[in-house]
């Protein structure tokens, strides 16, 4: 899936990994199987991402996650709120400075609320309105 | 009241421009249903049996003169002419137009209203005292700090998608009329030994299918970190909360499946992670807010001798509708939503017209809501309550039933509830055709029957002296009856009397049951001191006696 992106659409197709697939950049993670290959995982020469999921316990990423360039948050359904308290620990508690994704059902009327925790990049389809995006951004412009 | 800021208001007017646009793409087929329903909620519009039902808020149960006139033109023109109030102070309009919300969110942005997290599972509309700043027996106003919480629960971004709703209640007095205990957080302000402000938290309280009281979260939490707490109380639940069941998904489920001691643990470690990041300790915010409550009453010297007045109605109106005010000359006034000529709670569009008038005529042109479903006029000048009590008995809002057995909660029930398996309103005429005699009720004394639809218990009845809850077995209605519950200070579960009644028989066991408690009762025992006193048992053997 593609990724809104700064306001744009990062066509470059990210996938989900599997644990028969083979280690490969633009792949999610969950941290399970991350930490099943860590070092492959570090060795790739070009993006990857460990997708923390709504049950992961923060405390048992290890510390070069924490300054690893992305980190994703999966929502597996839009109503599931977990990972909003994740993305606001991990910005404020563990320090998170890299991107964090959003991934699973990202739904344009969440982001907004998405990008206030902190979350800085949006899975989404490849032909949505990228303009009625942004403009969901900003929809609630006083709200802090 | 609290004076709306710029922000609040540009906020409000985002939100309605959104809602419109959200609807606009759902009749356009861009938005599903299942995430319309979640966005809908959310601006308090359910979709009942025959219309969708708008619930606007009405917070800290605060109405000006001109919020009322205007809830009033919304009854009539995109209702059927009445508006009803809930228990937590919020009015509802039962047979709206889905089309026309949006102009009714925006008539209500207009005069600083809205109906923003009335319903979905985020932090609702935050209740208190409807006696506050009036009552003699306060510690500090509540309702500014109810402000204070709502500026960050509105919106709150992490918050909008918990487990399951989520109720907050603040009491600032010595005698709890904000039913915090049943409540998903209940604050208790108080002060120390020092005279300083503070919380005494309660967590884990609620109704619905599976009743619990709440129980001590912080005894004594200082005021400079009541949003750091209450976020980090928050978000042990939208972490820890069950999702995967329903009816297992309030903050009460957690708290009694780990226990409070766990789950205190719980909160104060995340407490320590996170207090330095939450929302910082505003003294000068929260002493504006304060500002803005504060009601600078004239002096006045007004009195009533009770055993001079003539006029016998006026005068039990004057019993048992008005309570006495913190400052000398002024009375409180209760403002009855129980005519027996009405469905409990239902005001209509002239009576609003009527009581606003009313409210600038003789309380400060402010309009309280209560837990009851009746209305406050708070500050009366005591002078003037027999012209006051003249103009309400003239659009039949002076019935002087207030705390008396006529006073019932209701739910909507069958009539408007697709979710009901009793006709509430149903049961509430049969009991007001039984009960007619007015000395009877007052004899009676403060007795509390609720009736609940079904298990989502709306209308409170684990906490009525006598509650009663519809049942449906194979397609008939049946009535389990509750005895012994209480909301206030020492808030409690009611027993089951035993088993449910059929609908032609619920008005003469309620009467089965007064008889006893009649019969039994010493001195001036209320009905929960007989209860305790003499057992269920007594009750039982009445009822299922007469019955057999």
């Amino acid at each position: 899936m593609p990724l809104l992106r700064n306001g744009e659409i990062d066509h470059t197709v990210w996938s989900h990994h599997s644990l028969e697939g083979k280690v490969d950049t633009h792949q999610f993670v969950t941290l399970q199987d991350y930490l099943a290959q860590s070092q492959t995982w570090q060795a790739l020469d070009g993006p990857w991402t460990v997708e923390v999921q709504p049950d992961d316990d923060l405390d048992d990423l290890p510390k070069e996650l924490l300054t690893h360039q992305h980190l994703a948050i999966v929502f597996p359904v839009f109503t599931d709120g977990r990972g909003y308290s994740h993305a606001r620990q991990l910005r404020h508690f563990y320090d998170y400075k890299g991107e964090l994704i959003a991934t699973g059902d990202v739904r344009r009327d969440q982001i907004d609320f998405m990008a206030r925790v902190g979350i800085d990049s949006f899975e989404c389809s490849a032909d949505v309105d990228v303009a009625d995006w942004n403009k969901a951004l900003i929809e609630l412009r006083v709200a802090s | 009241m609290y004076q709306y800021q710029s922000v609040d208001r540009a906020l409000v007017q985002q939100r309605v421009d959104q809602f419109r646009d959200q609807l606009n793409r759902f009749n356009a087929g861009e938005l599903g249903e299942d995430e319309f329903k979640q966005l809908r909620l959310r601006n308090g519009v359910y979709v009942q049996l025959h219309a969708p039902m708008l619930r606007v808020a009405i917070p800290y149960g605060l109405l000006s003169s001109q919020q009322l006139r205007t809830l009033a033109g919304v009854g009539s023109k995109w209702d059927r002419g009445f508006g009803h109030m809930t228990t937590r102070q919020n009015m509802q309009f039962n047979w709206i137009e889905m089309d026309n919300i949006p102009d009714v969110l925006q008539t209500l942005a207009d005069v600083d209203m809205h109906a923003i997290q009335t319903s979905g599972n985020c932090i609702r509309n935050v209740t208190t005292d409807p006696l506050a700043g009036a009552a003699g027996d306060e510690f500090e106003d509540p309702r500014p700090w109810c402000e204070y919480i709502r500026q960050w629960a509105n919106f709150h971004p992490e918050f909008n998608w918990l487990p399951r709703k989520f109720k907050i209640a603040v009491s600032g007095a010595s005698k709890d009329r904000a039913a915090v205990a049943v409540h998903d957080i209940g604050l208790r302000i108080f002060h120390n030994d020092e005279g300083e402000v503070r919380f005494r938290v309660l967590v884990g309280g609620g109704l619905g299918r599976t009743p619990h009281i709440a129980q001590v979260l912080h005894e004594s939490l200082p005021p400079e970190h009541l949003l750091s707490y209450l976020e980090a109380t928050i978000r042990v639940y939208n972490l820890a909360g069950r999702r995967d069941n329903i009816y297992k998904a309030r903050i009460k489920i957690l708290v009694n499946a780990i226990g409070i001691d766990s789950f205190r643990d719980q909160v104060n470690a995340e407490w320590a992670k996170s207090r330095a990041f939450a929302p910082a300790w505003e003294p000068e915010r929260v002493q504006q807010i304060q500002a803005d409550f504060a009601v600078d009453l004239p002096a006045r010297t007004g009195e009533l001798n009770l055993a001079e007045i003539k006029n016998i109605s006026f005068k039990g109106w004057l019993s048992q509708n008005t309570q006495p005010h913190k400052q000398a000359g002024y009375t409180v006034v209760s403002v009855s939503l129980k005519s027996p000529r009405r469905p409990a709670g239902d005001i209509t569009s002239e009576q609003m017209q009527a009581l606003a008038d009313l409210a600038d005529q003789h309380s400060q042109g402010e309009i309280r809501a209560t837990h009851d479903q009746n209305l406050v006029l708070a500050h009366v000048p005591t002078e003037e309550l027999e012209n006051l009590y003249e103009a309400l008995h003239a659009v039949d809002l002076a019935e002087a039933n207030i705390g008396t057995l006529a006073d019932m909660i209701i739910c909507p029930g069958m009539d408007y509830c697709s979710l009901a398996n009793a006709s509430s309103i149903a049961i509430w005429d049969q009991i007001n055709a039984r009960f007619t005699n007015l000395d009877y009720l007052h004899d009676l004394g403060d007795i509390k029957i609720r009736v609940s639809g079904c298990m989502n218990a709306c209308a409170h009845h684990h906490v009525a002296d006598i509650g009663v809850l519809g049942v449906e077995k194979k397609g008939i209605e049946w009535y389990q009856l509750t005895l012994g519950g209480h909301s206030g200070d020492g808030a409690r579960i009611g027993k089951r009397l035993g088993p449910a009644v059929a609908k032609s028989d619920v008005a003469q066991t309620v009467d089965d049951v007064l008889a006893v408690y009649l019969a039994q009762r010493e001195q001036e025992e209320s009905f929960v001191e007989t209860l305790d006193r003499i057992g269920i048992s007594a009750f039982q053997e009445k009822i299922y006696a007469t019955a057999a």
